[in-house]
């Protein structure tokens, strides 16, 4: 065993060279997700998209009893060699991960982690192993029921949710989705609240002379996002490339060129618009009356899909950086109203247009109006119901 | 005699590999049985069996896969005298085509293919 033990260490210590980290953050967790992030893409990591793809499970932020619960169901997926690290403050992220990489690879003395030997996670409350009529159904679970689709058709209804712990997605936010036939019949978003409230959001904090420049950090920081999820991921790396140079003070003049550069290949991109042109149409009317206010409500007035949406993030940058200021009492994602912040009401026009699209496409719409967790999260003890 | 001894000698390495495959198996793997685990939800449970029915559109599309299955059938022995018969078996066959891509485009303006 002497040999295999050697072989096994040398492919662990290889592929820890190039770890691949699957982030679970909390709501109010931005400025320990985005140190993260930069940490994974200083040693050369990538994040991956699901736990069978993962080495790592980083928890950034103080998930609340829910979100804990859904870190530890993945946390039973990830198969060995694995390591996990808990990240609380933006600080940690370095050590975290380094301390994570070494238990990765089996530091001489101490054990590696190679994963649970078989059974798959037996938390489903109950729900017994005997399906209808005393037939055995495997794993316990049930077969979909049907019901009337909006076409008049009888199809199975299956219950996805989306998030928490999912890739280039709002951090705690859940999106039940009730599927027909690949086409979502309805979807009800709710936050996994963090531990402890949010005292401030991280996009909105800092006020004075770095306000500018946090706003668009933050509206990089969501085309991004989009970006990513519409599959363009050079420009949602460079997006974030140009982010995390924002927040880490570079001249605004030594930005302009890699944006200009930027904003050139995205709207010259013609895929691009194909994944997002006519997606989540918001009418001025609607945006007026939902209360959304920001780049998503001016978005409105010129088409409202979600390519008028990138493309109104694309305008702000380029004045935010040019030097021009916010409007006043203007987050990146609009205007606070008492109880109600900006994000609430994103959610909420959000939510009823991802109905009726497929998941591919809903999962767009939502991007592209990007309500921020950490707002919503904040909201809570307001008075707001979460 | 030697027409055995030839099978004999492919029998003989293709077990000889296949027990390799298990020695190294045995020397190499991690668990021994296979290991199974919930499919990921985002971290949520599955409420459903992976298991269910397709979508009715899907037979739309399946329905346009079979007409050019078959067109498929129609053209093995036309490839084979196409060269002896010439030109009128190219003009044929291209007739043939062209109406099943009608049909295809007639699926089309229906909305056959339109999913949301």
């Amino acid at each position: 065993m002497g040999v295999t033990a050697l072989v096994s260490r040398r492919l662990a210590a290889w592929a820890a060279r190039r770890p691949h980290v699957l982030l679970a953050a909390a709501a109010g967790a931005t400025a320990e997700r985005l140190a993260v992030e930069a940490e994974v893409a200083r040693t050369g990591g990538v994040l991956a998209a699901t736990p069978a793809d993962a080495d790592l499970l980083v928890v950034a932020g103080q998930p609340g009893p829910e979100l804990a619960e859904a870190v530890e169901r993945v946390w039973r997926q990830l198969p060995g060699p694995r390591a996990r690290a808990l990240v609380a403050q933006p600080a940690e992220a370095a050590p975290a991960l380094r301390a994570a990489l070494r238990a990765l690879t089996g530091p001489a003395g101490a054990a590696r982690d190679d994963g649970h030997s078989g059974g798959p996670a037996q938390d489903r409350g109950g729900g017994g192993h005997q399906g209808h009529g005393g037939m055995r159904t495997p794993g316990g679970l049930m077969m979909a029921e049907r019901a009337e689709d909006r076409d008049g058709l009888t199809l199975d209804v299956l219950h996805v949710p989306l998030g928490p712990v999912l890739p280039d997605w709002p951090a705690g936010l859940v999106v039940d989705l009730t599927l027909q036939g690949d086409l979502v019949q309805s979807a009800v978003p709710r936050l996994l609240p963090p531990a402890a409230p949010v005292a401030e959001p991280y996009w909105t904090a800092g006020g004075g002379p770095d306000r500018p420049r946090r706003q668009a950090a933050a509206q990089l920081d969501s085309l991004g996002r989009l970006w990513a999820v519409a599959g363009w991921s050079s420009g949602a790396a460079a997006a974030r490339r140009l982010r995390d140079d924002l927040l880490a003070g570079a001249p605004l003049a030594a930005l302009h060129a890699p944006f200009r550069l930027l904003r050139r290949r995205a709207r010259r991109s013609r895929a691009l618009r194909w994944a997002t042109d006519g997606l989540g149409v918001l009418t001025a009317e609607a945006a007026r009356a939902a209360g959304v206010s920001g780049p998503a409500g001016r978005a409105a007035a010129d088409g409202g899909d979600a390519t008028a949406r990138w493309l109104r993030w694309l305008d702000e940058i380029g004045r935010l950086l040019g030097g021009g200021t916010p409007p006043e009492g203007e987050g990146p994602r609009g205007r606070w109203v008492p109880g109600r912040p900006p994000s609430r009401a994103l959610l909420d026009v959000a939510a009823p247009l991802m109905v009726g699209l497929d998941v591919a496409a809903a999962r767009l719409v939502l991007a592209s109006f990007d309500p921020d967790p950490d707002e919503l999260a904040a909201a809570v003890p307001a008075g707001t119901p979460g | 005699m030697s027409g055995f001894l030839g099978a004999l000698a492919m029998l003989g390495l293709a077990g000889a590999l296949v027990a390799a495959l298990y020695v190294v198996h045995l020397l190499t793997s991690a668990g021994t049985g296979a290991l199974s685990t919930d499919a990921f939800r985002s971290g949520l449970p599955p409420q459903e069996h992976a298991l269910s029915r397709f979508h009715v559109r899907w037979y739309a599309v399946s329905l346009l896969f079979l007409a050019f299955d078959v067109e498929m059938l129609f053209m093995y022995p036309w490839a084979v005298v196409v060269a002896e018969v010439g030109a009128s078996a190219v003009a044929e066959m291209f007739a043939f085509l062209g109406l099943l891509m009608a049909g295809v485009g007639y699926a089309w303006r229906e909305g056959a293919l339109r999913w949301a």
